[in-house]
């Protein structure tokens, strides 16, 4: 009888070392040596003037006044907004259609996009280059058969933007399809019942539903396409105003090097990127507050 | 012609070469009736309710409501509800939205639209979850807003699928009675589907008793439970002693039971049919009108009001309940005891 009391009397000890812990030793250095002292490293060298002599917040009035950088984070967040939306939309239906496979064909195509949403950067711009570049085998095609007006100009916004939903569509499909398997089949019944129709039944509950999981992937679709490099240094050089292009060349390019512009810039992206994160986790936790406390 | 009429339904899956899982099942229910389908896993009670509301293509037969020709009809347009095991309420919406979802679809005014979710949740008695939403309601809660969704719209015919499968059985037992309540308040034509035969029993104008996609035998309850026709319903229905003719030959039974119009392939003993008593005493006198025969007892279970006693006689095993008395009356494991059936307590069947 007085031991529960006893119990409930003595204060809950909330460190109590668990010699488990010792396990996670390995994952804490490696998080240490390869996220957080980067990061900071970063940060520091992004706080210093150009001859490294003091701390200032110039780097930053020079990203965010200078209309060169402006323009390099406008075009970075014009293409990733454009290319996941795209990514987004057509994937939408990919992935429905790919709950509605049989097993084995799904299996396959699911294998194909994992392949596909990998294979980004170099590659991926050569595979483009030697079938739209200037030289490329459906230019030459469509040149000979007079269509040249339909062939695509790879070295351009459209092209750019071309490369980056052919990343994107695969990554999306794979994110959005297990987020179907949350909509229960007997829901589209009741609703039939009810008289909806199938746009009637994606509008009021199916996309509702899922909304959760498209804005968790359109924002996983947004981080990857700003900081994609390599694909778009591979195809256009430095020739394109992109952030991450301008980062690189200002961290390794081979005129002029000002890391600490560089890592000014990279400091934004990142904290672009952790904005749209926390914009998203905004939502969806008054969506869910929405349907928890009604 | 009755309000919903099956005629001849079948319905293949697969092979049409295979087992059909309807096989030319015709049935006909009344306006207002509750009637019950009750059978084993896999017989088709499902897969019949989902041929009248037109998510399942009937591949022969036609079904009728109200004179309506529903076979081809889109499931929106024939003016069926129906009601999960797993609730399926949509869970991005309130209870409120829910109950109303269809009358929005059907284009109802805005202010009737609220008069009748209120009313429905009256007669749930769910009014002050309306604000709701559904993971925050217990099992019971959810079925009975699945419940006012479908009736909201007033469907000619409501079908439920093992509506109370899923909740506990102090919550199903009380929303039998609710149900039960409900239906017969609004004159709600009714086809309910349970492998429960309590359940079926105590709340249905009727029970269809289905077996591998036909029906057995329908019958009022009190019908199927004291005159089962087939084995199969002896066997599914209130835990019957079912006896071969040549079984019967053990037990003492000669004559031929031509009372019966057919020559019984079976007969059904109601376990509580069965009288036990301890093996010496009372030796001799049996009554004239009754079979009896010594056995041993192999097993005992209390059920709470009854004692259950499996008996063995030669090689039959045969089941019998009894009032539950004080413990001095119990017949223990391996005790001889005398076992008495009327005869007119054994119910001859056919096939
Ligand atoms: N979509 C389907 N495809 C193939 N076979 C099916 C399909 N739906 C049902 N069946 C088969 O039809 C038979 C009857 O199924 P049904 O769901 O109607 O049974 P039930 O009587 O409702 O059983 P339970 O009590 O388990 O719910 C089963 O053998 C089942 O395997
Ligand atoms: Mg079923």
């Amino acid at each position: 009888m007085s031991q529960p009391l006893t119990l409930a009397k003595k204060p809950a000890r909330r460190f109590r070392f668990k010699p488990v812990a010792l396990a996670l030793i390995p994952f804490a250095a490696l998080i240490v040596a390869f996220e957080v002292l980067p990061l900071i490293y970063l940060v520091m060298t992004s706080l210093l003037s150009d001859d490294e002599t003091h701390y200032t917040l110039a780097q930053y009035a020079t990203a965010l006044t200078s209309p060169y950088y402006l323009k390099a984070i406008t075009n970075s967040v014009t293409i990733s907004l454009g290319s996941s939306v795209i990514g987004l939309v057509v994937s939408l239906f990919a992935a429905y259609s790919l709950t509605k496979l049989s097993g084995a064909a799904r299996e396959r195509l699911l294998t194909i996009s994992n392949m596909s949403s990998n294979f980004a950067g170099v590659p991926l711009a050569f595979a483009y280059i030697i079938l739209l570049g200037n030289n490329g085998i459906f230019t030459i095609l469509l040149d000979s058969w007079g269509l040249d007006a339909f062939s695509p100009d790879l070295y351009s916004w459209t092209g750019l933007m071309l490369v980056y939903v052919y990343f994107q569509i695969p990554l999306a499909t794979l994110l959005l399809y297990p987020v179907y398997f949350g909509i229960s089949e007997q829901w589209k019944e009741a609703a039939a019942l009810l008289g909806a129709g199938s746009f009637a039944f994606w509008r009021k509950i199916g996309l509702p539903v899922i909304l959760p999981g498209l804005a968790g992937t359109f924002i996983i679709l947004f981080a990857n396409s700003m900081g994609a490099y390599a694909t778009a240094y591979a195809l256009v050089g430095g020739n394109f105003n992109l952030l991450a292009i301008r980062i690189g060349s200002l961290v390794a390019g081979d005129v002029v090097t000002k890391p600490q512009l560089g890592s000014a810039l990279a400091v934004l992206l990142g904290l672009m990127m952790m904005a749209a994160l926390a914009v998203n986790a905004r939502l969806m936790r008054g969506l869910r507050k929405e349907q928890t406390n009604g | 012609m009755s309000y919903v009429e099956f005629e001849r339904v079948s319905k293949y899956f697969g092979n049409a070469g295979g087992a059909p899982v309807l096989d030319a099942l015709s049935l006909g229910v009344e306006k207002g009736e509750f009637v019950t389908l009750l059978g084993p896993s896999g017989c088709g009670k499902s897969t019949l309710l989902r041929c009248v509301a037109g998510l399942t293509e009937i591949d022969e037969g036609r079904v009728r409501l109200d004179g309506v020709d529903l076979t081809n009809m889109a499931p929106k347009k024939r003016n069926v509800g129906m009601v999960f095991q797993s609730y399926a309420l949509f869970p991005n919406m309130t209870v409120y939205d829910n109950v109303a979802f269809g009358l929005k679809m059907k284009g109802m005014a805005r202010a009737e639209i609220e008069r009748t979710v209120k009313r429905m949740l009256e007669i749930i008695d769910m009014s002050e979850k309306s604000g709701q939403y559904p993971h925050r309601l217990s099992g019971g809660q959810q079925q009975r807003v699945a419940l006012a969704r479908s009736l909201a719209v007033q469907p000619k015919l409501m079908m439920m699928d093992e509506p109370l499968s899923a909740l506990d059985a102090k919550i199903r037992k009380m929303l039998r009675v609710e149900i039960r309540r409900i239906q017969q308040e609004l004159g709600m034509t009714t086809l309910f589907v349970t492998h429960d035969q309590e359940e079926a029993l105590t709340m249905s104008d009727r029970i269809c008793i289905m077996n591998q996609g036909r029906i057995e035998q329908t019958g009022t309850p009190e019908e199927i439970y004291a005159r089962p026709k087939t084995a199969f319903v002896a066997r599914f229905i209130g835990n019957y002693n079912v006896l071969s003719a040549e079984e019967m030959a053990v037990i003492g039974r000669t004559q031929s039971a031509s009372a019966a119009g057919f020559e019984p392939e079976a007969y059904a003993i109601r376990p509580e049919a069965v009288r036990i008593s301890a093996a010496d005493d009372g030796s001799g006198d049996s009554p004239a009108d009754a079979y009896s025969m010594d056995g041993t007892v192999s097993d005992c279970t209390s059920l709470g009001a009854l004692l259950r006693y499996t008996v063995q006689v030669g090689n039959l095993s045969i089941t019998t309940d009894e009032l539950n008395a004080p413990a001095s009356s119990r017949h223990a494991a391996g005790a001889r005891v005398r076992l008495e059936v009327d005869r007119n307590a054994c119910v001859p069947l056919q096939g």
